[in-house]
């Protein structure tokens, strides 16, 4: 126990965390009354079996502790509502809100977000007591809203709602998980009324406003990249860091950067725990006296306290303050010698807090990115630098700088190694440059950014000029770095986009790791990575040649909120994509729906991507697709519109060679098996002069795909006058599926033309609420009346038909 | 904290037969006779009698490492419990009343945070309630480390490196000097002689591990 490195060392927490994290995982799938019994099982055994055998107690120690964690996500996510709760009130209701914001509200784009705690409703001068905790966008950044700041405001309330599709972000659980069961909206500045600035904790909001006091002292003194950087790094707001160096940061693998974790804190504590030692040497009384270590972490915890608050103190900062307190404390009791017991105990103690945090991506991505660098870099470094007694004497300066940078090298790498697979599953993308921009960051970070940024905060009120040299210092290598980022991120093959890790690959990759970690012996851990390696092997190349084997077609209609959106996959892992939906806003469907859907899926290429009109509903989503999957054809039915995003479409398609095809009446392509037909438009149609209200629509793809005894009919936008046609034409319309037109719309889908084409499915794509009324209540009873089932993406989700030729299975993602 | 088994194996404590004066143990002796060493026969001692735990090999000079270079204090306690026997065997003819450890360099202070010789000082003054001084020794040369040169190049580098900063407080005192580690007694002697001139009645020396 005195001469032994990691050997004999053992971490208490680690068993007691991991049944805990089990607890809460399980949680989620079982009855509270299942978790119920559980605990009143296993407390009592556990301590009566202590007598007779204290393994097996320890073990249903553990047990009750798994239910418990399950016990604990249950009270935290489906806790009974009270009464009076604002989820009672009826969906899209609009009301007078009064209530306090609770947490620091953040600009995002044209909007401002802000969480208000609900008191009630008012009623002229009544107030219905109603709580709840309700997040709120507002459509107009310029309103000034702080923390505790009491309103009274008008907005419509909403259930927060998903896509429904297999791969879609789950954003009601996500706000579930922060208490949030509605959310509002507000569109007019002057809906909203200032009551007090009183309310909150007395704390908190003193903190906020010298938050706001350091918000206006960065806008006097710093200008445009450097400024959104520094007010992100400072304190926490993240709004004015655009988009696009976002994702130049993201490109470039550095984007923790931007977001206030356990990286920063770190590197807080990191300079002021040596700083003050550096302080502390210089008196031969106190060194002989103190134990300046101790003394050093003691004077660690004010500046870290007040990093967290003056950042606004959101939840993922204080996670990390936790751990990085854990850790103080550590030294503070002399137990620093197992950072991996730290560790847990960290875990352990958020998870009890604040449960919910397991399931998100900065709590893993932290303790992931910890627990590699603690459980990796040691042998590394070993293994690079033998151990050596005397290297502690020997070592010169030079060889010192050399082990510091190989060490943090060695850290980020393998933070970066352990946390990829997650990355992979929240954000789908994975950076090549990571090590490279890390090396740049974060000492710029560590040692200028942050410690001048900080440094000239006490400045502010006192001496506001020194305070102003240094914020400009700041900004000035915030703008190096961002510029050293934007070179990195435009470097080939910076980043690429991949589908998330399954469970199965993710359990492959760790046990890789685990072996190379803790399997000594030879034989047996050759054997073992052998075998995981060809699985591995084996895992790829079933994802690879799955669709090769692929004898049916399968079509997808996407929940893309209004809009279109199918995904055609033809036999032998053809596949064609129509329309990407797009809604209005920033929100980009292509990105947030369409790719994960294509990533759940594993798809990396989509062969034809078909634009039935340009109409943003159906091409803002084939925006990303196009930029970042491998497509070979665009289809489109030649007529083009002025409108800046389409005109970036065709750029994209331009730049990236993807081969344009102009399709029209007559066209013709069979794909594996299946044929497809376009039936409309005609050339005429398109080059027609006069432009009516509906030209675009009426001109919209009309596509016949047949596969077997089966027809399926995609119809685009078209409106009667093309419906007519279509009859007129004497085209062959039967199919037992069809594409309804125009969302449902009831200047489509005419008798005559339902009636011709006679279909089993009416599958309609639209928004849930949409505020066209789609779809018309007399072209759903027409098709009902023919006998036809109706499917609807806002009510069912996303669509999933499959077929080989004889039998048509459908299937909807509520329905699973 | 405790020792497991296997370092418990690992420890070598010097038993005798060894130099009576010095303490070094005699790794080869055959006969029971009891007689100086080489090195006491050859040299002045100024130090009435100097004993070490054991010999600063394998598990010891590990831990030793991990204390002084990697700042590990838990293992104070450790080191600790295992001199309080020599501890006690060397003040049971010898009775002191003041604790001297040997002083680091203020410079190397600085380096290293802190003095391991001292830290065992205070904690064997903590468990006999004898009275510690922290600054009745003061080293005022910095000398290039012992471990790093030969036999009298040690003696040489050391020569005058010690001054009694207070001669008040040495003066009269039965003195133990304490050091983590001895090699050829060189550092020893010297801080031993320099309290002798300060006025100090006598000198013992006790360290953890001793070099063969």
């Amino acid at each position: 126990m005195i001469s032994s490195g990691q050997k004999g060392l053992n971490a208490p927490f680690l068993p007691i965390t991991v049944a805990l994290v089990s607890g809460i995982w399980v949680g989620e799938h079982i009855s509270v009354a299942a978790s119920l019994i559980a605990l009143g099982t296993t407390v009592p055994l556990s301590f009566f079996l202590r007598y007779w055998n204290k393994n097996i107690a320890k073990l249903l120690a553990l047990a009750s502790l798994l239910a418990f964690g399950a016990l604990l996500i249950h009270l935290k996510l489906y806790h009974n509502l009270v009464p009076h709760h604002i989820s009672k009130i009826p969906d899209g209701r609009e009301v007078t809100l009064r209530g306090t914001i609770y947490r620091p509200p953040q600009r995002k784009g044209e909007k401002i977000i802000l969480y208000l705690l609900a008191e009630g409703i008012c009623e002229g001068n009544k107030l219905t007591p109603s709580t709840a905790k309700v997040r709120i966008s507002i459509k107009d950044p310029s309103l000034r809203l702080r923390y505790g700041h009491r309103l009274r405001l008008k907005a419509k309330l909403y259930r927060p709602r998903n896509f429904r599709n297999p791969g879609s972000f789950d954003y009601e659980g996500y706000l579930r998980r922060q208490g949030v069961l509605v959310t509002a909206y507000v569109r007019r500045k002057d809906q909203v009324q200032i009551l007090d600035r009183e309310g909150g904790s007395v704390l908190l909001r003193w903190f906020d406003r010298r938050r706001e006091e350091i918000e206006a002292f960065l806008d006097k003194n710093t200008l445009a990249p450097g400024k959104g950087f520094l007010k992100a790094l400072l304190i926490g707001e993240r709004g004015e860091v655009p988009k696009e160096i976002r994702e130049t940061f993201i490109e470039a693998g550095a984007v923790h950067i931007l977001a206030i974790s356990g990286l920063h804190l770190g590197i807080i504590v990191t300079l002021v725990f040596f700083c003050a030692q550096g302080l502390l040497r210089s008196s031969e009384r106190i060194l002989l006296r103190y134990d300046i270590k101790k003394i050093a972490a003691i004077a660690t915890f004010p500046p870290l306290l007040y990093y967290i608050l003056i950042t606004g103190s959101p939840i993922s900062t204080i996670r990390a303050g936790i751990m990085a307190s854990c850790f103080l404390v550590a030294i503070l009791l002399n137990r620093y010698r197992n950072p991996l017991n730290t560790l847990a105990f960290a875990a352990f103690l958020i998870l009890l807090i604040s449960p919910t945090s397991l399931w998100d991506p900065s709590f893993q991505l932290s303790f992931c990115s910890v627990l590699g660098i603690i459980l990796l870099v040691p042998p590394l470094y070993r293994r690079l630098f033998p151990p050596d007694s005397l290297s502690f004497l020997t070592s010169n300066k030079w060889e010192r700088v050399k082990r510091g940078i190989t060490l943090s090298l060695l850290a980020s790498f393998a933070a970066i190694v352990v946390t990829s697979p997650l990355v992979t599953l929240h954000f789908h993308r994975l950076s090549t440059m990571g090590l490279i921009s890390n090396l740049i960051i974060i000492p710029l970070v560590g040692l200028g950014i942050l410690p001048l940024g900080l440094l000239s905060l006490p400045f502010i009120p006192i001496f506001p000029t020194v305070g102003a040299f240094l914020i400009r210092l700041a900004a000035e290598l915030s703008s190096g770095g961002i510029r050293a980022m934007e070179f990195i991120s435009s470097l080939p093959f910076a980043s690429c986009y991949l589908p998330g890790a399954t469970s199965w690959e993710m359990i492959l990759f760790y046990s890789f790791i685990a072996t190379l970690l803790w399997i000594k012996r030879p034989s047996f851990r050759k054997t073992t990575l052998g075998l995981i390696v060809l699985l591995m092997l084996f895992n790829l190349s079933y994802w690879g040649m799955k669709g090769l084997w692929e004898r049916r077609m399968r079509i997808t209609f996407l929940d893309v909120g209004q809009g279109d959106c199918a995904l055609v996959e033809f036999p032998r892992g053809k596949r064609m994509l129509i329309d990407g939906g797009g809604l209005y806003g920033d929100f980009d469907v292509g990105e947030k729906v369409v790719a994960p859907f294509l990533w759940k899926r594993r798809i990396l290429r989509v062969d034809y991507l078909v634009l039935t009109h340009p109409q943003p509903d159906h091409y803002k989503g084939l925006i990303f697709v196009a930029q970042h999957f491998r497509v070979r054809e665009f289809w489109h039915n030649g007529t083009t519109v002025s409108a800046q995003t389409y005109q970036k479409l065709l750029q994209i398609i331009k730049t990236k060679g993807i081969r344009m095809v102009k399709v029209q009446d007559g066209f013709t392509r069979s794909i594996k098996g299946a044929r497809v037909q376009v039936l409309h438009p005609p050339k005429e149609w398109t080059t027609r002069a006069a432009k009516g209200k509906n030209w675009l629509n009426n001109n919209s793809l009309v596509l016949k795909i047949s596969f077997g005894s089966h027809n399926l009919l995609f119809t685009g936008d078209i409106e009667q006058e093309a419906e007519a046609r279509l009859l007129r034409a004497g085209k062959q319309l039967k199919a037992q599926l069809i594409k309804v037109p125009h969302h449902g719309s009831r200047t489509s889908s005419t008798y005559y033309f339902v009636k011709e084409v006679a279909p089993l499915y009416a599958v309609i794509s639209l928004g849930f609420r949409n505020p066209f009324h789609f779809p018309s209540d007399r072209v759903v009873s027409r098709y009902k009346g023919l006998g036809c089932r109706i499917l609807r993406t806002d009510l069912d989700g996303a669509i999933m038909v499959a077929s080989d030729g004889k039998r048509l299975k459908v299937r909807t993602y509520q329905g699973l | 904290m405790s020792i497991c088994p296997n370092c418990q194996r690992d420890l070598k404590p010097i038993t005798p037969p060894f130099c009576p004066r010095c303490g070094l143990p005699f790794l080869c002796a055959e006969d029971d006779k009891v007689h100086l060493c080489s090195h006491c026969l050859k040299e002045k001692r100024y130090f009435e009698l100097h004993r070490s735990f054991g010999l600063y090999e394998g598990a010891l000079k590990e831990a030793i490492h991990r204390f002084k270079y990697l700042g590990e204090f838990p293992l104070l306690k450790v080191f600790a419990d295992l001199m309080s026997t020599t501890f006690q065997a060397l003040c049971l003819d010898h009775p002191v009343d003041l604790i001297v450890p040997v002083p680091l360099h203020v410079r190397r202070l600085r380096q290293r945070g802190f003095n391991q010789a001292l830290l065992l000082a205070k904690e064997l003054s903590k468990r006999t309630g004898i009275r510690y001084g922290q600054r009745v020794l003061r080293k005022v040369k910095d000398t290039p480390f012992q471990s790093t040169l030969k036999g009298t190049e040690r003696r040489k580098n050391i020569k005058g490196a010690f001054h009694v900063n207070n001669t008040e407080e040495a003066r009269g005192k039965s003195i133990l000097l304490v050091d983590d580690v001895c090699t050829t007694g060189a550092t020893v002697n010297e801080c031993a002689r320099t309290l002798l001139n300060g006025g100090a009645e006598r000198v013992v020396a006790l360290t953890l591990a001793r070099v063969v």
